[in-house]
């Protein structure tokens, strides 16, 4: 322990090291945790919760007679009925019958709890659920409700069970809806009967899919930050411990039992880390809050929830931040401890030099890549899941991370023999060179992987932007989309849009969802017409594609549903046709389309195809090909002729805007983070150097005796630095790209179903290899420079009183 | 002929906690060209200090020290340092080699840093001191004796005007410290160089006729 008070300012950045290590790592995962967190909050809103509803057609409310007949002919439904209070506008009330809305699972389970108090909803009828703040703006109104408080529900948000809330809005036998808590069933005659259609809220559905997408992100980002941050801390506590081996070596020698010495080097390493850890976790908590602000923008961008502002720091996010730096020193003492077991006592001057050792370890190293490689290589042919894209990351990091030091050492090493005697300098230089490898090779890591991990992020990131941006485009066929809630005024607009001179002409989209080999699915009705054909982006079509799509014997299906089922062009499909329950449908797969941020199957067919077999519901959903510049007068004349709601009229441009800005959120969060992982990985190269600098010293003092200026092998050892760190930097390029293949074919697919075309962007490299080098420069400089400020007489008396 | 070494009065004093530690005081004497000389004194008389100011490596507290008439603390370090590089070898005790070149670059850096090296000689030097066998090994793989060995032939193959040497046989056999010995001999016959040897080695200071004694700071010929 003596050691570090000698060296404070090693102490000091050894442990600097190992707390930034751990504050990257920790301010990821508890960004990630508290998104999470704060996700599931948004979710808890009742009326929002993903299902599929059954509404009237005519969007009146519903006879609750219906609700006997649904169950009857087998539909798992359960009535709801909602309203405004008459007393109190702002606060919605949601009547419910709760035998049949315990039968979904989530739906609710946080308001009931246990078993006692559905109970006593079931027997008391006159209780009502509620949040603390919602009761008290409720006040005194005569409700007649026992009230219980519940803070998972939404301000304003009372629920109550249906009998009451029947009373309290005066809508005696009508429900507003029903809400689905088991999978429909494919015979939909009786909808048709009752006047009913089904719906599903797909824009939940969709801001799932954005959150999902959002933390994949973040957790890929994490395990990223994890490996990185164990580099970092091996590293750091590697360079520390080596430099002691001698004091050890000394001390076995003067008769101190080998396990004290190794169980007090175990003690002190974990006493290291843990001091580190825990003042990286309270970095990392500030870094996270200074991020948070950003994170919580982005959720309620997407959710329109209101996210706190606190981070709360859990011992689950302690444990797990303290895991790393825990688990690098476990790793590190092995490692030591078994080297100094291996080290005979005559070794000792290997502590100068770099290890012997390590010259037969190259072949073992390489052979390990070459497995390991191999291995990635078998995982990729076959079917990938979202652990297994993981797990190949790792791999993908492992293998560069085991190549880096031998690719440096064994071009420096064919440079050194190429040069040989000719320019004595050049030749030490490069040798020197070959050894510096072996001692910082471990930082030298850390910079790579961190490198290439943000330039594989970043590339991916861009790469998924300019994709989406183009596959907007494209898909965004019509300047104008139309999406009304009912079908009148759809009815109007069929038979209206045809006279009016504004509108050059305007197709009908209509969807519902089936199940097919149980699985969700959508089938998308649609009029093939030139507009389509010229513009509708297809990754998979041969010249048919088309010709079958308009005859109607032939659909396009989206990536996912290709990913999952492994369907292709030219195969059959058969579906059971929903009006006609004996029927099976025969279709062929005529193309595939790429469908962003969906994680459904999709199906396109001809729209007469779709009303014959599957729903004879008037579309809900047009494209209106106009003139952009006649937008405004469209628009107005769709308000006022036709009725239409502001929401019920979406303008292409709004969508694209809004989609960007969805996704810059998103993504400006991965950025702030792979920023601070650049930083953290060039402070390792520092406080590497500066815990080497010993250790170079007593490699550089005998060029000095000979002769050789300091200055110049100040010079020296800058370059070297400088030509390790640009090596190391280029082969980040690779690294990082390779990252970013796995992210974008694998992870991606495994995780949305579809594949986003891999494009390069050097620009955002050269951008990141900039950050890098200015950041290692000054890394470079400023140990060095320490170093060679001492005296010269000093530097003798060192190097020789020194092990 | 004007000897190639000459010091003046000079004195070397550390301090050390407060407490200044006076190491020799006024010393002078001089080294005639091609001359060997053995510097005797006990443990901790200043040997190793004394080399140090020679080879320009440590700066004295006073006096004056002038070696092919070039007053070498008056230069600055840079032209100190290419001084020593052309004009002298330096052996000392321990850690004389560098670490990242194996043993044979690390015998004939030297001489190719200042386009002196000569080929048969390297052969001859590495034959006498029996390193055959060690040329492609690393400082780290070879013992102390052999570390030592390997850095006198690097020194002598440098032809130096002058050599300062710090218990160059501290580590060797009494087999090896002849062969030291002899290869001193070819430096005084062929290059004319001066020798400085500081020494416990009995053998060694008796086979040196001058010799020059450290004792209680002073210095005696
Ligand atoms: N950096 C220093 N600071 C303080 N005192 C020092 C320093 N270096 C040497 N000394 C002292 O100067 C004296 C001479 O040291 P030096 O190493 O020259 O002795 P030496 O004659 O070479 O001894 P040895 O025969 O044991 O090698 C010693 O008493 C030593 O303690
Ligand atoms: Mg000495």
């Amino acid at each position: 322990m003596k050691h570090w008070f000698r060296k404070p300012l090693q102490f000091l950045f050894l442990i600097m090291g190992l707390s930034l290590a751990t504050a990257l790592w920790s301010s990821i995962q508890l960004l990630n945790s508290q998104a999470k967190n704060s996700y599931e909050d948004a979710v808890k809103i009742l009326t929002e919760y993903e299902t599929e509803i059954i509404i009237s057609k005519k969007n009146n409310l519903i006879p609750i007679e219906s609700f006997a007949k649904l169950r009857r002919a087998g539909w798992l439904v359960t009535p709801i009925l909602e309203g405004k209070l008459p007393s109190q506008n702002s606060i919605t009330i949601l009547g419910i019958e709760p035998i049949s809305i315990s039968e979904s699972n989530g739906l609710l389970n946080g308001l009931f709890g246990n078993g006692e108090k559905l109970k006593e909803f079931v027997i008391k009828k006159n209780v009502g659920f509620a949040a603390q703040e919602t009761i008290n703006s409720l006040g005194k109104l005569p409700l007649g409700l026992q009230m219980s408080v519940n803070e998972s529900l939404l301000t304003n948000v009372l629920i109550t069970d249906i009998s009451k809330a029947e009373k309290i809005l005066g809508h005696q036998g009508l429900i507003s809806r029903f809400e689905l808590t088991g999978p429909a069933p494919n015979n939909r005659q009786i909808l048709e009967k009752l006047d009913l259609r089904l719906v599903h809220s797909n824009s939940q559905a969709d801001l799932e899919q954005l959150t999902e997408s959002f933390h994949l992100n973040l957790s890929a980002f994490g395990l990223l930050g994890f490996i990185v941050g164990l580099f970092i801390v091996y590293s750091t506590l590697n360079l520390a411990f080596e430099q002691r081996k001698t004091t050890y070596m000394a001390l076995r020698s003067i008769g101190v039992p080998v396990r004290t010495v190794y169980t007090s080097t175990l003690i002190e390493i974990l006493v290291l880390a843990l001091t580190g850890g825990v003042i990286g976790i309270f970095l990392g908590h500030w870094l996270a809050s200074s991020l948070f602000p950003d994170v919580a923008a982005t959720l309620n961008h997407i959710y329109g929830a209101n996210l706190g502002n606190q981070l709360v720091l859990s011992m689950r996010e302690i444990f797990l931040a303290l895991l790393m730096p825990v688990l690098g020193s476990l790793l590190i003492s092995t490692n030591f401890i078994l080297k100094l077991h291996k080290m005979a006592p005559q070794n000792l001057n290997a502590l100068v030099a770099g290890s012997k050792l390590y010259h037969n370890k190259i072949k073992l190293k390489l052979s390990t890549a070459l497995i390991l490689m191999g291995l990635t290589f078998v995982l990729t042919t076959s079917s990938v899941g979202l652990f297994k894209s993981f797990f190949i990351i790792g791999l993908t990091i492992i293998i560069a991370a085991t190549l880096l030091p031998i690719i440096l050492r064994v071009g420096l090493s064919l440079l050194v023999s190429s040069i040989k005697k000719k320019l004595p300098l050049l030749h030490w230089f490069l040798s020197d060179s070959v050894h510096q490898v072996n001692r910082i090779s471990l930082s030298l890591n850390a910079l790579m992987l961190a490198v290439a991990v943000t330039i594989g992020v970043d590339n991916m990131v861009k790469n998924f932007k300019e994709t989406f941006n183009i596959w907007l485009e494209k898909r965004l066929i019509t300047e104008v989309y139309v999406k009304v809630e009912d079908q009148n005024k759809a009815e109007l607009l069929i038979n209206g849009l045809h006279n009016e001179h504004l509108v050059k002409n305007f197709y009908p989209i209509t969807s519902l969802k089936i199940s097919f080999n149980n699985q969700l699915t959508t089938i998308v009705g649609f009029k093939p017409a030139e507009i389509y054909i010229k513009n509708w982006p297809l990754v998979k079509s041969n010249e048919q594609t088309w010709k079958e799509v308009q005859n109607g014997k032939g659909v396009l299906i989206n990536e996912q549903f290709f990913y999952k089922y492994g369907l292709g062009i030219g195969d059959i499909i058969k579906l059971d046709s929903l009006l006609n329950p004996e029927k099976k449908v025969r279709y062929q797969i005529v193309g595939i389309y790429p469908d962003y941020g969906n994680r459904l199957g999709q199906i396109m067919m001809n729209i007469h195809s779709f009303q014959e077999y599957y729903s004879k519901d008037i579309p809900l959903n047009f494209a209106l090909e106009i003139d952009p510049r006649s937008y405004d007068s469209v628009s107005e004349m769709l308000l006022n002729k036709y009725g239409l709601l502001d929401v019920e009229i979406i303008n292409q441009s709004t969508i694209k805007e809004f989609s960007t800005q969805i996704f810059d959120r998103t993504f400006a969060i991965t950025n702030a983070l792979s920023d601070s992982m650049i930083v953290v990985a060039t402070l390792t190269i520092l406080t590497t150097l500066i815990t080497l600098s010993e250790i170079r010293l007593a490699n550089l003092t005998p060029l000095w005796v000979l002769g050789i200026p300091r200055i110049t092998l100040l010079k020296f050892e800058l370059a070297q630095f400088l030509m390790l760190i640009l090596i190391t930097l280029f082969l980040a390029i690779p690294t990082g790209l390779l990252i970013c293949h796995f992210l974008t074919s694998y992870l991606n697919v495994a995780a949305f179903g579809w594949k986003l075309p891999f494009q390069f962007y050097p620009l955002i490299w050269i951008q990141t290899l900039l950050i890098a080098s200015l950041g290692s420069l000054i890394a470079i400089l400023f140990p060095s420079i320490l170093m060679f400020k001492n005296s010269p007489a000093l530097m003798i008396r060192r190097y020789k009183n020194d092990s | 002929m004007e000897p190639l070494v000459k010091v003046n009065d000079l004195s070397k004093s550390f301090e050390s906690s407060g407490e200044i530690f006076q190491v020799f005081e006024e010393l002078s004497f001089s080294l005639a060209q091609n001359s060997a000389t053995a510097l005797i004194g006990e443990s901790g008389s200043g040997k190793t200090t004394l080399i140090n100011i020679l080879a320009g490596l440590e700066p004295p507290s006073s006096g004056m020290v002038m070696i092919a008439r070039n007053e070498i603390w008056n230069y600055r370090e840079p032209d100190r340092a290419r001084f020593r590089l052309k004009n002298m070898a330096v052996i000392f005790q321990q850690y004389n080699l560098i670490p990242s070149l194996n043993v044979s670059s690390n015998i004939s850096l030297h001489s190719q840093l200042i386009d002196n090296w000569d080929q048969s000689f390297q052969d001859e030097l590495i034959k006498l001191f029996g390193l055959k066998n060690l040329l492609m090994k690393y400082p780290e793989e070879i013992s102390g004796g052999q570390q030592q060995r390997v850095a006198i032939a690097r020194s002598v193959l440098t032809k130096p005007k002058i050599l300062l040497a710090d218990e160059p046989t501290g580590n060797l056999d009494e087999e090896n410290t002849m062969s030291v010995l002899k290869a001193f001999e070819m430096l005084l016959e062929r290059c004319k160089s001066t020798i400085l040897v500081a020494t416990h080695s009995k053998s060694v200071a008796s086979k040196i006729k001058s010799k020059l004694i450290l004792e209680s700071g002073r210095a005696k010929k």
